[in-house]
């Protein structure tokens, strides 16, 4: 049907139109860089910063109005009403990183046009340590993962499961990493709790759980600077800790009998955003690749996948879908129009 | 259903490659081996016979060998290039790895139905089951598919469910992994609210009004018998198909007297059993009222509309620009034909639409052709030609705005169900999957 004498056949990346980016707080200047790609693909832009961080949003919004002509890139500051008014409004993208519930309102509110839409939720990301596990390793990722903006991240590791026996090796090896560290609460950079809510939350949690708190990092529980230090808590699959995404630095540890009944646990529950496995052991580690689902995984580490360049960034069911990073946020704002011509035309960009 | 498909998947047993392949395989003999009857079903639902039938198997018997003979290399893992801080020193290694969805629930409409059988394909390789759900309106299909398709799949992997709205809102109601939608803007929007509440990703093939924008420049007596032979297929209800044109004044005139000699040659398309039928009273209502409630001139027509037997004639007519043929998408064999004096004027017309599925324009002008693909935003376009932006399985096939999310055909279908999965080895840790 075609031919080389005298067709031509091209895939054109065009722009959408408008794209919305509705940026959380932990993570304000990152979580909203797609808007650079936004642009670079043709589009004009509008953010809307978490009025979490009112300080950042304030600026930003500042600097986007001198820099920028508000009919190529506006910043709309507000919270939920402003969002709800902003969202009847007809979009060609929306880019959401945020929670499943607020998700699902959004995707709903873009159904109404027809808007394709990305999200960048969470989940509870699961550690597995097994046997075979380099336990100085793993207790470095944790430090890591939960010294993070204090746990507030969304491919944080959420909790650990591993075997009756690796259980005390895993708690010794996490406790005294955070020991080595010292009182956290002395430290002023250390990320505190963002606001009163999630820290009312956060410590509720450690009021209903029905676990054990096996360690408790230096420094005391603070109200007046939301400061909690990290706690490591012992529970069993039904407790509280085990419900929703913790978003904090308390880490509950849980133990199964076995690689097998971990598998199945996580394959029970909503697919997480990240997994994470601690082992040396290669058969086991491919099977948890293959049959457990997350957005991302990382072996013998917390985080190294994401982010790494020609790795597409985004969830899988609950934790979202869509993805960024790179080259996969331009393809996701703009449309790979294919061309065909004939009669001895082609395409001149 | 949908749990024992869920559970059925999460055996693994949708994962080896192999299996994917004999399946796909069995979708090629479930056509194969009932192409008789596959026809009947043809005729009586759409009024189109074997030949049509005999069409779109070779069409879609092609798509399936495509995929079947990527699949081993789209499925495996890709090993990625390592950037600081990951290092091969340290023993780290970077994976994709492509990972199936789970259940998918494919919703697909009556105007194509091998193809629409086919389009099962893509997510059938990437290892996900099947929740298939073809038109009410082409119910002696439908039927046949759930009686077919026990005998090719196993059990909890390929689930045919038929019925009209009650029984897809009840679907609705379920948790799927990925909807894919072929059909109308209106039913999308409800598909993708529904979809919202379990954060289900969809892909949406929609349609739209494709216009034809013909310069003094193009070739007339080809772009006609183009359109005449595009509008033919199906009575124009396909959803690539052109659906209004704009030429200017010396292609317009040019165009009329063209249109005319070629329809009349034509004979009645009532016995062409590439036409078919218009698919419902309702629709052909629909056109029939379109039409006469036009501001326009009939140019020419190719017989009569007949009601009883669903027969609308391929007819042109000549239309103002607010007229009730320019509205919306016609899906019919009616090409409202609108005079410009400009491309300028072509195009601020186009942009006063909706994004449509396809754009075409017949030009000799390179610098014509440049413009339209750059100022124009719709799904694809063809140049001097239709629809044939959409002819191989290296083409990504999907929408833009209101035609559609998502993009299907060859590896762009497959990448669709799939779920790549960034995986970060360290510490000499190696990917054996």
């Amino acid at each position: 049907m075609l031919s080389a004498d005298s067709d031509s056949l091209f895939l054109v990346p065009e722009p959408l139109g408008v794209v919305l980016i509705i940026s959380p707080w932990n993570f304000p200047l990152v979580t909203s860089a797609p808007l650079v790609q936004a642009l670079a693909a043709g589009n004009t832009a509008i953010l809307k910063p978490s009025e979490l961080d009112p300080t950042f949003s304030a600026v930003f919004a500042k600097l986007v109005a001198k820099y920028f002509d508000e009919k190529e890139f506006a910043v709309v500051e507000g919270g939920a009403p402003e969002t709800t008014e902003l969202l009847k409004e007809r979009f060609d993208h929306i880019l959401y990183t945020g929670c499943p519930p607020v998700a699902k309102i959004i995707m709903a509110a873009a159904a109404k046009h027809l808007t394709p839409v990305t999200l960048e939720l969470g989940g509870k990301n699961p550690v597995f340590v097994d046997e075979s596990a380099d336990l100085a390793l793993l207790a470095q990722g944790i430090v890591f993962a939960k010294l993070l903006n204090a746990g507030q991240i969304c491919v944080c590791a959420d909790y650990i499961v591993t075997t009756p026996s690796m259980k005390p090796k895993v708690i010794a090896a996490v406790s005294s990493a955070f020991d080595a560290l010292g009182d956290m609460s002395k430290v002023k950079e250390n990320a505190r709790i963002v606001n009163e809510r999630h820290y009312q939350r956060l410590t509720s949690l450690l009021q209903k759980t029905k676990g054990k708190v096996v360690y408790k990092a230096g420094g005391e529980i603070s109200p007046s600077d939301k400061f909690i230090p990290v706690h490591l808590i012992d529970v069993d699959v039904d407790d509280e800790f085990m419900k929703e995404e913790i978003f904090g630095p308390l880490l509950p540890i849980l133990s199964l009998p076995s690689f097998d009944a971990a598998v199945d646990y996580i394959k029970r529950n909503e697919k997480p955003l990240a997994s994470y496995l601690f082992t040396s052991d290669e058969a086991q580690s491919s099977r948890f690749i293959r049959e457990t689902s997350a957005g991302g995984v990382t072996v013998n580490g917390i985080m190294s996948h994401c982010f790494a360049p020609g790795v597409p960034f985004g969830g899988v069911g609950n934790s979202g879908m869509g993805k960024i990073n790179g080259k996969f946020s331009f393809e996701l704002f703009s449309h790979e129009k294919p061309v065909c011509l004939k009669a001895g035309l082609t395409y001149k960009h | 259903i949908v749990e024992a498909q869920r559970a059925f998947f999460k055996t693994g047993a949708t994962r080896p490659i192999e299996k994917r392949k004999k399946r796909l395989e069995n979708l090629k003999r479930m056509i194969d081996e009932n192409i008789e009857r596959i026809a009947i079903a043809y005729e009586r639902d759409l009024g189109r016979g074997l030949k049509v039938a005999q069409m779109e198997r070779a069409v879609t018997l092609s798509r399936i060998d495509h995929q079947i003979s990527h699949l081993d290399e789209w499925a495996k893992p890709i090993e990625l290039p390592l950037c600081p801080p990951l290092s091969a020193e340290n023993g780290d290694s970077l994976y994709l790895v492509k990972e199936s969805l789970g259940v998918v629930l494919n919703i697909v409409p009556w105007n194509g139905p091998l193809t629409s059988l086919g389009s099962n394909m893509y997510a059938i390789g990437v290892g996900n089951t099947i929740v298939f759900k073809p038109s009410e309106m082409a119910p002696a299909i439908a039927q046949l598919w759930e009686e077919l398709a026990p005998k090719y799949f196993e059990q909890n992997f390929f689930a045919v469910i038929t019925g009209g709205v009650p029984e897809t809102s009840d679907l609705l109601k379920e948790r799927f992994d990925h909807i894919f939608y072929t059909g109308s803007t209106g039913v999308a929007k409800i598909i993708m609210g529904a979809a919202a509440k379990s954060l289900t990703p969809v892909t949406l093939e929609l349609g739209g009004k494709n216009p034809v924008f013909i310069d003094d420049s193009a070739d007339i007596s080809h772009c006609v018998s183009q359109l005449v032979g595009g509008k033919q297929l199906g009575a124009g209800q396909i959803c690539i198909c052109p659906d209004y044109i704009l030429a200017t004044p010396k292609a317009k005139a040019a165009i009329v007297e063209e249109f005319k000699k070629i329809i009349s040659s034509l004979g009645d398309l009532n016995k062409s059993e590439f036409y078919g039928r218009i698919v419902h009273e309702r629709a052909f209502d629909r056109l029939d009222s379109l039409v006469k409630s036009s501001k326009g001139t009939v140019i020419v027509s190719s017989g009569s509309p007949d009601r009883s037997s669903l027969h609308y004639p391929l007819t042109i007519v000549d239309v103002p620009l607010d007229d009730s043929l320019m509205d919306e998408e016609l899906f019919g064999p009616i090409f409202p034909l609108h005079e410009v004096s400009s491309m300028e004027e072509a195009l601020d017309i186009i942009h006063s639409k909706e994004k449509p599925l396809a754009a075409y324009a017949f030009t000799s002008h390179s610098k014509v052709a440049d413009r339209f693909v750059e100022e124009t935003w719709s799904g694809g376009v063809t140049i001097n030609d239709i629809m044939v932006h959409t002819s191989t399985p290296l083409i990504p096939f999907g929408g833009v705005g209101h035609s559609g999310i998502g993009r299907i055909m060859g590896k762009y279908g497959f990448d669709t169900f799939t779920h790549e999965k960034g995986v970060a080895m360290r510490k000499g840790a190696r990917l054996n999957i």
